[in-house]
C-alpha cells in the first residue's frame, strides 16, 4: 500500500493544499467520498492514490494533476 | 482506526477463539481423539455457526457506532485484496505441505520422526480446517498490518 512500486515514488502536496486551503482531513474526505484515513495516508505518502482519486483530488484544488502529484523516479 | 481495521481486530480474535474451540473439540490432552463421524460433524457445524454469529455481532455492533463501518473506499478494496492474496498462498502453501507429508509419510513407512496420520479422519478433519483458520487468522493479521504501515 506504499506510494513507491520499488522503481519509483509517488509525491504529493496534498497536507499542504489542504491546509493553506483551511480544509480538516474529513472535511476534505467528505468532497471526495473517502475515508479520513486515505487522506491521512495520501498525505503521508503511504498510499498512492488511483488515477481517478488522484483527479479528484486536484480538482477539489482547482489545480492542475501535475501540481499536486509528481512522479520521483 | 477505522471500523474495517476494528473489524479485522475483533475477527482476528473471534477466529482464534472459535478455532481454540474447535481444537478443543478435536484433541484431548493434546493427543487428536479418535472421535466418530457425529461428533466431528456436529463440531464442524458448531464451528461454521461459531464464526457465523462471532462476524455478525461484530459488524452489528460496529454498525451502531458513530463512523463504525463505513463503504469501503479505494485503500480499503486494496487492502483487501492484499490480504485475500496473501492468505489464499498462505492456504495453498499448506495444502501442498500437507500433501508432500502425506507422501513422504507413506514412502518411509516406519520412520521415526514426528508424523500427522492424514489417513485418519479427525486428523485430516482437523488439518484440514485448521489450515482454513490459519489463512483467515493470516489475512486479518495482514490487514491490520497494511493498515497500519
Amino acid at each position: 500500500m506504499t506510494a513507491g512500486s520499488g522503481r519509483g515514488h509517488v509525491r504529493n502536496r496534498v497536507r499542504r493544499l489542504r491546509e493553506a486551503a483551511g480544509m480538516t482531513q474529513a472535511e476534505l474526505a467528505d468532497r471526495l467520498g473517502t475515508s479520513r484515513q486515505t487522506i491521512i495516508a495520501v498525505e503521508a505518502e503511504k498510499y498512492a492514490p488511483s488515477l481517478e482519486l488522484a483527479f479528484r483530488i486536484a480538482r477539489a484544488f482547482r489545480l492542475p494533476f501535475e501540481s499536486v502529484f509528481q512522479f520521483d523516479d | 482506526m477505522s471500523g474495517h481495521e476494528k473489524f479485522a481486530w475483533a475477527s482476528l480474535v473471534a477466529s482464534a477463539v472459535v478455532w481454540a474451540f474447535f481444537a478443543m473439540r478435536m484433541t484431548d490432552g493434546g493427543q487428536i481423539v479418535d472421535a466418530g463421524a457425529r461428533h466431528m460433524l456436529w463440531t464442524y457445524v458448531a464451528t461454521v455457526v461459531l464464526m457465523a454469529v462471532a462476524h455478525s455481532v461484530i459488524a452489528a455492533v460496529l454498525a451502531a457506532r458513530p463512523h463504525g463501518i463505513t463503504l469501503k473506499d479505494e485503500r480499503d478494496h486494496a487492502i483487501e485484496a492484499s490480504a485475500d492474496r496473501v492468505e489464499g498462498y498462505v492456504v495453498v502453501v499448506a495444502i501442498n505441505a500437507l500433501v508432500i507429508h502425506a507422501l513422504v509419510d507413506a514412502m518411509f513407512a516406519g520412520h521415526t520422526l514426528p508424523r500427522l496420520d492424514l489417513s485418519s479422519l479427525p486428523t485430516l478433519v482437523l488439518a484440514l480446517i485448521t489450515t482454513l483458520f490459519a489463512g483467515h487468522i493470516v489475512k486479518q493479521a495482514v490487514t491490520i498490518w497494511l493498515y497500519r504501515a
